[in-house]
């Protein structure tokens, strides 16, 4: 047995092969032979081990003859052929699996192409659907900042009904319908049913929304949360519901004042408006029978004034929109009121006739104003139970009806250039409380306005430059030209457009 | 492994057998004869010292320039040819290593039965000229003794010492072949290389002596 030292020192031994091998870094080099030079014994062993090494040259070659790479090579075409044989038996079953992939590559193309252009076009209702009760209700949530508004204004009321006192049935609906759009597996079904006029109103609502800025979002979305998660959340939805309709009945201006005045002050001053509506209890409430005869009335007389107008007359009455229209004859006719007196006493039953000539000029005054405003909501609100209003429940004999007796010829013409179906369904937006627009876009009209609270929370003629129509077209409509309100942008604003309003553009 | 374009590039420029694989790989039957005329004799010696029996490894070798053949179409130079080459022998020589092991399972009651079966240096210690007094060795004496010596070591050792003795392949190359890393090689060698001066030493120094080795891995 050999015990070199190598033997019990594998680095050594690693080292010294290394070495001999060529493959040692030169700095271990120079340390192997300055341990040769220095050290007989390691130099015995490393030739020892050298040896050894030069000894397998003694190995024995091969050398072969021609028959080796002769063989080889038949081997080698065998193959050749053999796979060649396999690719022609395999060419069509190739082909086939080559056009089947490319099919197949072509019909998952074809399939992520229609899903990203679905998820694309999608894209707007998606946003959409996921806003959608703080989208629809946007003007009502601007309103207050927190729950505790709506709990407080609940409970100062206590009994005290609201002066737009919603129809048990017309509250239920609303509330239905909220509970609809707050529900995330309904709200699409919602959205889907909608009509074309409600679609462009939901439209104005989304670019307010998508107008106002992120942190105003978050509030609104974390208030709407915040309604609809507390334990008293259907009477909050309740009095937010009865909030909105009242304050629709104000002018946008009002709304803003009402708005920036400090949450508990504002409370006790709609509570008053509220008190001071219900102690009133000389209010004379027309049957559907007399608003309809009273509304024909009024409608001779407005033809008959409109033949008596200037130009410069007709050009403010026609600008003074549908629901100002009567006020701008009053005040461009001082006798119209009176012409309005006669003729209420002639389509009054002979119980509100006698309560009538029981109030005082001014009483009556008021009283008339409230039923010119009535002449034009009364009759939209006895159309149907829900709220919004639908164009099939009107029948073609009543849009000829009103076609005829109560249109002026300026819009028969205007209805009579469009093509057929789309001027019957401006004549049926008409009918419906719209007004035929010229700013190109159809103003939604979905509210059934109740009795007013407004003149009483602040009377008075309008202000210079305000509207003096009874309220918004819009329901809960804030003031968008106000001071810190992020305004929605409108199409065609500035402009006043005199063809058909556009269809919109986008579906939601 | 993925082999970038400047190292396929600098193998083709280096080597005149990866141009001529690569003629291969164009379906170029002249190259390929060129390429096994100027292995085959390596390779059948080579697998002869791996598998030792001659008859075996030329069959192997043929296997071998099959696989050269048939692996053309998916060759990349990222090596220098040989040690692509000496890859596919190394597995071409363990499959077979392990198809002898199974039938050598199965003749194992055939061996009892007196067959020579222990180490080869077990053998020439009990030949005549083993049992001679301190002489010279001759070299078909020294040729049979180191045959027995490159036998004696396991498979991996031996190689590795064939690789780097007669191939002149280094660690590195050494270690694609064998797929190890180069200090493992080292140390392969470096053991290889301790036995091997074990079991000849004896004879290189007095030509007498003919000691049983203890070959360790």
């Amino acid at each position: 047995m050999d015990n070199s030292p190598t033997n019990n020192d594998p680095h050594r031994l690693e080292q010294i092969v290394a070495y001999l091998d060529g493959e040692l870094s030169p700095v271990d080099e120079a340390l192997i032979q300055r341990q040769l030079a220095e050290d007989d014994s390691f130099r015995l062993e490393v030739q020892s081990i050298d040896r050894a090494w030069a000894a397998l040259d003694a190995l024995p070659g091969v050398t072969l003859d021609d028959k080796f790479s002769q063989t080889t090579m038949e081997m080698v075409v065998g193959a050749a052929r053999q796979d060649l044989v396999a690719r022609t038996v395999a060419l069509p079953i190739q082909r086939r699996k080559q056009w089947l992939a490319k099919t197949l590559l072509a019909a998952t193309a074809v399939a992520l192409g229609w899903l990203v252009v679905q998820l694309v076009r999608e894209n707007p209702n998606r946003t959409l659907l996921a806003d959608l009760p703080v989208i629809e209700y946007i003007d009502i949530y601007s309103q207050f900042q927190d729950v505790a508004f709506l709990r407080e204004l609940r409970n100062e009321l206590g009994d005290t009904p609201w002066a737009t006192e919603l129809p048990e049935g017309d509250l239920a609906d609303r509330v239905l319908e909220f509970n609809t759009i707050a529900s995330a597996t309904e709200r699409s079904e919602w959205l889907a049913d909608l009509e074309d006029e409600d679609r462009t109103a939901l439209r104005g609502r989304y670019n307010h929304f998508q107008a106002v800025s992120e942190n105003e979002k978050s509030r609104l979305s974390e208030l709407h949360e915040a309604v609809v998660s507390a334990d008293d959340s259907g009477q909050l939805i309740e009095t937010m519901l009865e909030y909105q309709s009242w304050l629709n009945t104000l002018p946008t201006s009002k709304q803003f004042e009402l708005r920036e005045t400090p949450a508990d002050k504002r409370v006790s001053e709609i509570v008053d408006v509220q008190r001071r509506e219900a102690v009133n209890s000389n209010w004379i409430e027309l049957s559907s029978e007399e608003v309809r005869q009273l509304r024909r009335a009024l409608l001779e007389m407005h033809k008959r004034l409109m033949e008596r107008m200037s130009p410069q007359q007709r050009e403010r009455f026609e600008s003074a929109g549908t629901g100002g229209r009567w006020f701008a004859l009053a005040r461009q006719f001082p006798e119209f009121l009176q012409q309005c007196r006669n003729s209420a006493l002639k389509v009054l039953s002979a119980e509100n006739r006698s309560r009538f000539e029981s109030l005082t000029e001014v009483q009556q005054e008021k009283q008339l104003v409230r039923w010119l405003r009535d002449v034009k909501m009364r009759e939209q609100r006895d159309l149907a139970p829900g709220k919004r209003r639908r164009f099939a429940s009107v029948s073609q004999e009543e849009l000829e009806r009103f076609f005829a007796e109560e249109l002026d010829a300026t819009l028969r013409e205007r209805l009579l250039a469009q093509p057929r179906d789309r001027m019957e369904q401006q004549l049926k937006y008409l009918y419906l409380g719209g007004e035929l627009p010229n700013s190109g876009e159809i103003p939604p009209e979905r509210d059934r306005l109740g009795r007013p609270g407004w003149e009483r929370f602040e009377p008075g003629p309008p202000r210079r430059g305000e509207s003096d129509e009874y309220g918004p077209p819009r329901r809960g409509g804030p003031p968008e030209d106000g001071p810190g309100f992020g305004r929605p942008p409108r199409r065609g604003e500035g402009s006043r457009p005199t063809g058909p309003p556009p269809r919109p553009e986008e579906r939601f | 492994m993925a082999i970038s374009e400047s190292t396929a590039t600098r193998f083709t420029a280096q080597d005149p057998d990866v141009r001529l694989m690569l003629r291969v790989q164009q379906d170029d039957a002249d190259a390929f004869e060129e390429l096994m005329l100027r292995y085959q004799n390596r390779v059948v010696s080579l697998m002869t010292h791996l598998v030792g029996k001659r008859d075996l490894a030329e069959d192997l070798a043929q296997d071998i320039f099959l696989r050269v053949y048939r692996s053309r179409k998916r060759y990349v130079p990222g090596a220098k040819f040989s040690t692509w080459l000496y890859k596919i022998a190394n597995n071409v020589a363990s499959n077979s290593r392990r198809g002898l092991a199974r039938r050598r399972e199965v003749n194992l009651v055939a061996q009892e039965s007196g067959e020579f079966t222990g180490n080869p240096l077990d053998q020439a210690a009990v030949e005549a000229s083993g049992l001679m007094p301190t002489r010279q060795l001759d070299k078909a004496e020294l040729s049979q003794v180191v045959q027995l010596a490159v036998a004696a070591l396991n498979d991996r050792q031996r190689l590795a010492v064939l690789l780097n003795k007669f191939e002149h392949l280094g660690y590195d190359e050494i270690a694609q072949v064998m797929e190890l890393t180069p200090a493992a090689v080292k140390s392969l060698l470096s053991r290889a290389r301790a036995n091997l001066r074990q079991v000849l030493e004896p004879y290189l120094e007095q030509g007498t002596k003919i000691e049983t080795p203890g070959v360790s891995d």
